[in-house]
């Protein structure tokens, strides 16, 4: 099952849409509308961890939202494994759910403080239909737990214990084991480690990686930190406005971005060695989520912007081997 | 963040919240057990009554009327000459079916009610919601006149309407306290998990507004006292001859500058049991949580 050569297709994003409608202010207008997705397209293989990096409001949560089908889309469609969320029926879905499973942000708010760690880790095998003989659940719910609390480095002893007696290091421990348990193809961690220390988000992340190399999972990790990505991730996405506009490995991105917002991004990142150097900082906000630009979503603020910027959208399009941008000049 | 590091350090390997440690840190509590031994008395005053009182609390003796307290009379005598120590215990008996009744009533449905509206929002949260203003909008006494304008009077027609005005409490309590925890994140994690909105109500929901459920309940039910008291007082509650601490309280006025005293113990049973039932209410929102568990 989770044979890490395989060159399977775990994660399939096609065209994804994601329009909310605002509550109606006036009689007179027709409730405004955020765009929070504008068709994106993403892929992951599996045993691969694909990062999405962007500024807050870009669409990183919604998208996450939409691949763990806790929110349908408004065009477009999710596949996980060749299985199309939005058509699968209720049971089926709940029954493919053991494939996909989250890691959130706050690991003080994601795990329920009424609840010991046992049934926090089995409540995903507890939601799963039950009896449909698929051979991949031959073990106990009370093995799984085990496997899993042992898989991220607890202790049996912790199974009794609530969340508030762990640290924030441990409860995503939990959180990550929670996660575990059914053996999923596919873990979405969205900002895993950034309500962390900073001397914890290494132990988390090398945590990580190492139920990778394990289970062979597959991660799409949301983060707005770079330095996270780089650490964790074969492959990077880098969201604006709702759309992905530049898409590359790891390598290719980290050595040479070619999207503009990429640039300002790694411009952004502190650093010690480089002494004072000139920063070129974004100018002016992000670009109304309620009105769908013409051109370039990012021309606003672009320091490259020229005239067609503001009239055509510039297509996701390679420029080099593997990496795609989408901009007039890359 | 304070609190929970030096609770995070007493912590010892193995230490559950097992019921045995429950108990432990329930007598530790000293409001709680002050609250409980009131309440326990008003319970027992109440069971204990119900086989034996010192004197029959309807018993009319007119030649002792008024009497201070003696050795034959604990609390003396009212206007009829009736022992008040047997009519505090009996009307203990009442207090007490009124409060659990209308309690219990209107925490079934309003709790029901409140976990619907939180689960569901849109229209069922707002017919839910204008129905409940529409009830609150009534006040008990106006609800319990109407009810015995077409039954009659009788404790009945009290204890439905408390009954029906608790609804609406529960109902508002638990809906406000669960729309706020369906927008907490272990709830997102628990339909990731591919839970349905019944099963996180129960599994979810419920367990963490258990408390103020809890403290609702406690207080509700010492309101019910009161106001059982305030109906009985104005003549739509209990029914003369059957002991109510209100009844006596109010025909007590009359006496209150000939013997003042016999106002004194119906007041008193009142203050003193809706005194426990509130010191339990917050002594059980701290035992239960398991946040707190270890503190004190």
């Amino acid at each position: 099952m989770n044979d890490p050569k395989s060159n399977e297709t775990v994660l399939l994003v096609e065209g994804l849409h994601r329009h909310f409608t605002l509550p109606r202010e006036s009689l007179f207008h027709p409730p405004e509308k955020i765009y929070a997705l504008n068709g994106v397209d993403l892929s992951i293989q599996r045993g691969r961890s694909l990062g999405v990096v962007g500024e807050s409001g870009c669409g990183k949560s919604t998208l996450a939202r939409l691949c763990m089908a806790l929110d349908m889309p408004t065009a477009g469609r999710v596949e996980i494994l060749g299985q199309d969320l939005a058509r699968l029926p209720a049971r089926e879905l709940r029954r493919a759910r053991a494939q996909f499973q989250m890691v959130f942000q706050d690991p003080y708010g994601s795990l329920d403080p009424r609840h010991t760690v046992r049934r926090i880790v089995g409540e995903t095998m507890a939601a799963l239909p039950r009896g449909d003989g698929s051979g991949e659940e031959n073990f106990s719910r009370e093995e799984a737990v085990d496997r899993a609390i042992d898989a991220v480095g607890l202790r049996a002893g912790d199974l009794d214990k609530y969340p508030h007696e762990f640290s924030g290091g441990q409860r995503q421990r939990i959180a990550i084991a929670r996660a575990l348990v059914t053996r999923p193809s596919l873990i979405v961690a969205d900002e895993p480690v950034s309500a962390l220390d900073v001397s914890v988000q290494a132990q988390v992340l090398n945590l990580m990686q190492a139920l990778q190399r394990d289970f062979g999972v597959t991660y799409m990790l949301i983060s707005h930190d770079l330095g996270v990505v780089d650490y964790v991730c074969d492959e990077v996405a880098v969201m604006y406005l709702g759309r992905v506009v530049e898409r590359a490995s790891r390598r290719q991105l980290f050595a040479k971005p070619l999207h503009p917002y990429t640039q300002a991004l790694f411009d952004a990142v502190p650093r010690i060695d480089a002494g004072r150097r000139r920063r070129t900082t974004l100018q002016g906000h992000v670009g109304s989520q309620t009105r769908q630009a013409t051109g370039c979503a990012f021309a606003d603020r672009c320091p490259k912007a020229q005239t067609r910027c503001a009239a055509e959208m510039p297509e996701l399009r390679k420029i080099d081997n593997g990496h795609l941008a989408s901009c007039h000049f890359a | 963040m304070q609190a929970i590091e030096t609770v995070k350090e007493t912590v010892r390997p193995g230490q559950g919240v097992a019921s045995s440690g429950f108990v432990r840190r329930a007598l530790g509590h000293r409001s709680f057990m002050i609250g409980l031994v009131l309440t326990g008395t008003m319970i027992i005053l109440a069971l204990v009554s119900l086989v034996w009182t010192p004197h029959s609390p309807t018993e009319i003796v007119i030649a002792e009327r008024l009497k201070l307290p003696s050795p034959g009379h604990w609390l003396g005598t009212d206007q009829f000459g009736r022992d008040i120590l047997s009519m505090i215990m009996a009307g203990a008996q009442t207090s007490i079916v009124v409060g659990l009744i209308a309690v219990s009533l209107g925490a079934a449905v309003g709790i029901s009610l409140g976990l619907w509206a939180a689960a569901r929002r849109g229209w069922t949260e707002d017919v839910i919601m204008r129905l409940s203003d529409l009830n609150l909008a009534f006040p008990v006494i106006l609800i319990a006149i109407l009810l015995t304008a077409g039954w009659g009077p009788g404790i009945t027609n009290a204890i439905l309407a408390l009954g029906i005005y608790n609804i609406s409490v529960f109902a508002r309590q638990v809906r406000g306290a669960g729309i706020a925890m369906w927008e907490r994140e272990f709830v997102l994690a628990a339909r990731a998990a591919g839970k349905g909105n019944l099963a996180i109500t129960i599994e979810h929901i419920l367990p963490n507004i258990i408390s103020i459920i809890v403290v609702q309940a406690t207080i509700s039910f010492a309101i019910a006292i009161l106001a059982e008291a305030a109906l009985s007082y104005l003549g739509v509650g209990s029914q003369p001859p059957n002991p109510s601490w209100g009844r006596m309280l109010s025909e007590s006025q009359n006496y209150i500058f000939l013997t003042p005293i016999i106002a004194v113990w119906p007041g008193l049973a009142i203050v003193l049991s809706v005194l426990g039932l509130n010191l339990i209410g917050d002594g059980l929102r701290d035992l239960v949580d398991p946040r707190l568990a270890r503190r004190r």
